[in-house]
């Protein structure tokens, strides 16, 4: 094997897996945090920590292992969005059948008031798709490295 | 996929960290690779094979006896 100066070392390619654990910890702190009041220094502590591992996971060079784990992680946090827009859409749904049936029992549009806004608003929220997306992928990481991954 | 790999290390006195210096993996790659959790790709079977002196299906079993064409 040709010789690569900046090939990572083992100890650098081991570090890299706890590295995912520590990512699910910290996902799991800030979801955690978005409902329940903590410090506000360890939100920021973990905020920069996931962003990190996030993007070290996502361009660091790693081996043939870690990138089959990264992709099932991909993977996870793709059907993570993929159901979080499908919740969306399905209550988005709700609300137009709801008004449209509104109207067809007669009622006057401009009067019609929204059915359930409120409670669904959550999922406009861009900052609590991302914590859930990534923790999406640390999850379905950390799942493959425990089962059986390929 | 059946492996060899934990023997032949053992053989060696190899620890799993060590071998994956070797290979340029990681020692959880070797880890997985050994309790059958991951089957390596390709080019790092080759790797092992070479490491060895020993060909890929000397290390690696299927399962499959015969050929798929036969």
């Amino acid at each position: 094997m040709a010789y690569d100066p900046l090939a990572p070392t083992e100890q650098g390619q081991a570090n890299a897996f706890r590295g995912a654990w520590i990512g699910l910890v910290t996902t799991l702190v800030l979801i955690l945090a978005y409902f329940l009041p903590v410090w506000p220094w360890v939100e920021t502590i973990c905020l920069a920590a996931t962003a990190l591992l996030a993007m070290f996971m996502l361009t660091g060079r790693h081996d043939d292992y870690f990138n089959v784990l990264r992709e099932i992680g991909m993977r996870w946090a793709m059907a993570t969005i993929g159901l979080w827009l499908f919740a969306h859409a399905f209550f988005a749904v709700g609300e137009i059948a709801y008004k449209v049936g509104s109207f067809a029992a007669g009622a006057r549009p401009d009067i019609i008031a929204p059915k359930q806004a409120a409670p669904f608003n959550f999922l406009r929220d861009a900052y609590l798709l991302a914590i859930v997306s990534s923790l999406g992928f640390f999850a379905g990481f950390a799942f493959a490295r425990v089962r059986r991954a390929a | 996929m059946n492996n060899r790999l934990r023997v032949l290390r053992a053989e060696r006195g190899w620890s799993q960290a060590e071998l994956g210096a070797q290979l340029s993996v990681s020692r959880q790659a070797v880890n997985a690779i050994e309790t059958g959790k991951y089957d390596p790709s390709l080019p790092l079977a080759f790797r092992i094979g070479r490491l060895f002196g020993l060909a890929i299906e000397d290390i690696f079993d299927d399962g499959h006896t015969g050929t798929d064409n036969g």
